[in-house]
């Protein structure tokens, strides 16, 4: 994830730029990434993809590992009746698909956006169309036909307005939670007040992320000046801290970027989330070309103790890990028990078994269909006159 | 601080001629406007009188017909209630609104106050020995705490 | 435009809590089939057979939904009717065959003809025109709602006629410019209503559901009937006393504070006017009832009340006084379920013996004579059914009551008129029969009200009762 793979031969090249940006690859265990290998630093990279006969291998020359490729969800090449690609609607990454109904960001407008986005919500060249509810819909029955993902991610950007964008996403919410029996994730700001969190789950989010992104105030108002001016990283944590004790315990998430901040400063917010019942969950920035954003040397040496202790912290902290996982494109606290080596094996081996079969998604459905019933009490749902 | 909005919450049944003489008294003093609800709790009736149709073998016409009275004679007394506030507000010179809502009290009584961003609630409570109105605190109680105006409690004459 | 409304409650109790709070009900349920598995799954008693002890279970499961009302009435008797034959107490054929009881279809046909009655006008006009003609005077007007309600309640459902007469007591009292909760006339008018329905409901089969329910059981359980003119004999005196101390106390506790009902008449008479004359169809429905009631006391032993209710059913359609779209919605079907269940349920305390051994452990040192039986079980009755059903207290204590009557070598109808008929005076509460809580909804008698003077008319009907049954029943055939 930090240093990219090249493609070792022509017959790999119909894979590149397949799930949007990078490969997904199963490691050894079953662990789904996604590794780069389109980028400008992917060319320095020591790991190449190779394949052996049907099968695939990574190496740097010295040791082999294998690992799978993970197909190109059939759905992909389908469109809606609208004539939509579903690929362009959903984006899969590992065991979650995530949907962005609008893809702009109004920070984008006023030339405020984060300094390390790839510019893919900017708009440029694009209507500011959202997808309708139908078209989504059509989206999450073709994903969930597909099988193997868990959770429908409903993520969108910055909008006007002090709810955060949930009364954008509530009727796509309602639709798919009235439709299908899956799991919601709700990617947003976070909004102004905190009764639109009460809405938030009252509609059927099962799990909501507000990426803080940067725990260190000052460059976090440098790198995410929209962000900074119209809602403030205090409002981050209020909202944070106030989700948390709203939902389940291990499904409210936040990013930190790694490699944004000095990995002292990121372990110090690593230590602050989880002491307020939040899961962090780690990308690794990848520079654009011509951005010189990244925090150097970034390597191995840096990154894996920060994972380590994204374990620990969670661990210590007494936060479910089996809500926020498997994510191909960040490092979620499991991936980081595995670098530990702790908690291997025997019943958590089981537990993972069981987190990850259709059984165990029914029951993670189930449950949180229930908790909801029991912890709602009059689900007003906000309405646009 | 200036107050443009107040809510004068009438009780379903008993007087409430003193809580009446304050909120005009205080909308003419503050120039603000006057709005008067009466909240007509047809779902408690509904309840109550399905049970009767459970226990005593009713048929389902004369149940109907038994709920459109007792419904009609609510709503009677609503309009006469909130005749009285008009009233008053008029020989006040007071301006005024009446509302008529259905539904449960608790919260017609919060929507109309974030609706019509009320800056003060009377509300009118039944007379009740000590120990149900102990029983009914947390109605009030829960009012105050949700409520983003003050709230001001009168018992019926 | 985005609206902002209130925003959805977390609650943030206890989950555990929140499980129990909200699954009481599942809860419930469990823990009252583990309590039938308890007590089906115990070593059979001394004196009891097992078909008893299951008898038993199931009965207490009956008398819990019963009293509870956690579930229809009606639903409730499904339980008796699936149980029986399950926990081998009654063979399957015998238990559905119980379906079929008379009982059912004299009540059926009670309803359906209370129902063309109310749905031609005519019970509408008669009320109109005895308040009207009888009602000159606030003493007078007051005579007349409170002897109408009592005398329509001895010819169709006592809570059917209270429904039908509130608008129209409504309107009197508005028409009087009454205040409610203060006016002591407006509380007299609502308390004779309720009152007048409650006492009149007694004096015949057809004022409710009960009379005919515990003739029903009386007669699968010991093979006794109760004839329509025997009991009304029996009962008639009772009701009369009853309607004269309740004016009395009713005239004694609110003062009459009008002084002219002339406004009442001008309404009276403007109703009157907008419903016409007679029309035909209210003359032929009165007559079908008058001849059909003539019918049950004169051959009613002979041919059965359920052929003749059921003769006079057909007969209206017949004469095409009704359609059967507007007669349904004047009968609660949940009857028939409640009959069968209630038949089945004492039928099989009954045949297995698990009535008497009840009866005998339960009451069996507190009853030691046919006095102290119908004083005991008539008190049991009245207090039963403040807070339930009158049917629901028949369908409880008359298994065990006709149990014990086998001790004193005693006619169980006189159990079951001791039964029957407290199941129907609750006078004290909201909740004890619908005439009351029609009553409270007119918001001029309160609650309290109702259970001051409901007592000390419970005491009174309890004293009245068992004089009535001390003394003047042996007159009428009815000496234990």
């Amino acid at each position: 994830m930090l240093r990219g793979v090249r493609l070792e031969a022509l017959d790999i090249e119909p894979l590149a730029g397949r799930a949007g940006v990078g490969i997904d690859i199963i490691l050894p265990g079953g662990t789904p990434v996604n590794v780069p290998s389109d980028e400008e630093f992917v060319k320095d990279s020591p790991y190449i993809l190779r394949k052996k006969g049907d099968a695939y291998a990574i190496t740097d020359l010295k040791k082999e590992v294998a690992v799978r490729i993970v197909p190109i969800p059939s759905f992909y090449g389908r469109k809606t009746k609208t004539g939509v690609l579903f690929s362009d609607i959903a984006k899969v990454h590992g065991s979650y698909a995530v949907i962005t109904p609008l893809p702009y960001c109004d920070f984008f407008k006023n030339n405020i956006e984060c300094r390390y986005c790839a510019g893919n919500f900017s708009g440029a060249g694009k209507k500011e169309k959202a997808y309708s509810v139908d078209e989504v819909l059509e989206t999450v029955d073709a994903i969930l036909k597909e099988g193997g993902l868990n959770i429908i991610y409903l993520s969108i950007g910055f909008s006007e307005g002090e709810d955060g964008g949930i009364l954008f996403l509530a009727p796509y919410m309602r639709e798919i939670k009235k439709h299908f029996n899956c799991l919601i994730a709700v990617e947003a700001l976070p909004p102004k007040k905190n009764h639109w969190i009460d809405d938030t789950y009252a509609l059927g989010a099962d799990s909501v992320l507000y990426n803080l992104e940067i725990f260190d105030q000052e460059l976090f108002e440098a790198i995410c000046p929209g962000r900074a001016k119209s809602i403030g990283r205090g409002r981050y944590i209020i909202a944070l801290k106030y989700a948390a004790g709203v939902f389940p315990n291990g499904t409210v998430a936040s990013h930190l970027i790694v490699g944004l901040e000095p990995p002292g400063s990121t372990c110090m917010g690593i230590d602050f989330l989880t002491g307020i019942g939040v899961v962090p969950i780690l990308p690794i920035y990848r520079p654009k070309k011509g951005g010189a954003l990244r925090i150097e040397p970034l390597t191995g040496e840096v990154i894996i103790p920060i994972y380590k202790h994204l374990y620990r912290a969670v661990k210590k902290n007494n936060i479910n890990m089996n809500w926020v996982r498997d994510i191909s494109s960040i490092t979620t606290p499991i991936e980081g028990r595995l670098l530990t080596g702790e908690g291997q094996g025997g019943i958590n081996l089981i537990f993972d078994q069981f987190y990850k079969s259709r059984l165990g998604l029914k029951t993670a459905w189930g449950l949180s269909t229930l908790r909801r019933k029991l912890r709602v009490k009059s689900p007003k749902e906000p309405e646009d006159l | 601080m200036k107050m443009k909005n107040i809510l004068l919450v009438l009780p379903s049944s008993g007087g409430a001629g003193r809580a009446i003489a304050h909120a005009v008294g205080t909308a003419k003093k503050e120039s603000a406007t006057l709005f008067a609800l009466y909240v007509l709790e047809t779902e408690v009736t509904e309840d109550a009188l399905e049970r009767l149709t459970d226990m005593g073998f009713i048929g389902e016409r004369p149940s109907t017909e038994l709920s459109e009275a007792i419904t009609k004679e609510k709503r009677q007394r609503g309009y006469e209630s909130l005749g009285q506030v008009q009233i008053k507000a008029m020989e006040e010179g007071v301006e005024f609104e009446p509302l008529m809502e259905q539904g449960e009290r608790f919260s017609k009584i919060l929507e109309v106050i974030e609706g019509r961003a009320v800056d003060l609630a009377v509300i009118v409570r039944k007379k009740e020995r000590t120990i149900a109105r102990y029983l009914h605190r947390p109605f009030f109680d829960e009012l105050k705490e949700k409520s983003p105006c003050a709230i001001e409690v009168f018992d019926e004459d | 435009m985005k609206k902002e409304t209130v925003a959805a409650e977390i609650d943030r109790r206890s989950i555990w809590l929140l499980l129990i709070v909200k699954g009481r009900r599942i809860l419930f349920f469990l823990a009252l089939l583990s309590f039938l598995w308890y007590i089906v799954s115990i070593p059979v008693p001394e004196g009891l057979t097992p078909a008893g002890r299951n008898a038993i279970a199931i009965f207490f499961l009956c008398l819990i939904l019963w009293v509870s009302n956690v579930i229809p009435l009606a639903i409730t008797s499904l339980f008796a009717i699936v149980l029986v034959p399950l926990l081998d107490v009654l063979p399957r054929k015998e238990v559905y065959g119980l379906f079929g009881n008379e009982a059912v279809f004299f009540i059926l046909g009670a309803f359906i003809l209370g129902g063309a009655v109310m749905h031609s006008g005519l019970s509408n006009r008669i009320a109109l025109f005895i308040m009207g003609r009888f009602g000159a005077s606030p003493k007078r007007l007051l005579l007349s709602v409170y002897l109408l309600s009592a005398v329509l309640s001895f010819f169709m459902s006592e809570h059917a006629v209270a429904a039908m007469l509130f608008p129209i007591v409504l309107d009197i009292t508005k028409s009087l410019g009454l205040k409610p909760g203060t006016s002591g006339y407006g509380k007299l008018l609502f308390f004779s209503l309720s009152w007048g329905c409650v006492i009149g409901g007694v004096a015949t089969f057809l004022g409710g559901a009960r009379v005919p329910l515990a003739a029903g059981m009386l007669r699968e359980i010991t093979g006794k009937t109760i004839d329509f003119v025997s009991y009304s004999v029996a009962v008639l005196p009772l009701v009369a006393v009853m309607l004269l101390v309740g004016y009395l106390i009713l005239t004694r506790a609110f003062p009459m504070d009008v002084e002219s009902v002339e406004k009442v008449h001008e309404f009276l008479e403007k109703r009157i006017r907008a419903i016409g004359k007679v029309s035909y169809t209210e003359y032929a429905v009165g007559l079908v009832l008058l001849l059909t009631v003539i019918a049950w006391a004169t051959i009613g032993k002979i041919t059965g009340l359920s052929t003749i209710a059921l003769t006079s059913v057909v007969v209206l359609f017949i004469l095409r006084l009704v359609r059967w779209k507007d007669i349904e919605a004047y009968v609660n079907w949940g009857v028939i379920l409640m009959y069968g269940g209630a038949i089945i349920m004492g039928t099989a305390l009954e045949k297995s013996g698990a009535a008497s051994w009840m009866a005998e452990r339960a009451f069996g040192q507190w009853v030691v004579n046919p006095w102290t039986a119908i004083a005991f079980f008539s008190l049991f009755a009245l207090l039963l059914t403040e807070g339930m059903s009158n049917a629901a207290v028949i369908a409880i204590l008359l298994p065990v009551g006709v149990g014990l009557t086998q001790r004193f070598s005693m006619d169980p109808r006189i159990v079951t008129y001791a039964i029957a008929i407290p199941a129907g005076l609750a006078f004290a509460l909201p909740i004890s029969t619908p005439a009351n809580a029609i009553a409270i909804s007119s918001n001029y008698v309160t609650v309290k009200d109702m259970a001051k003077l409901g007592a000390v008319m419970t005491v009174v009907s309890w004293i009245v009762f068992n004089l009535v049954a001390r003394f003047y029943w042996p007159l009428v055939g009815l000496g234990y």
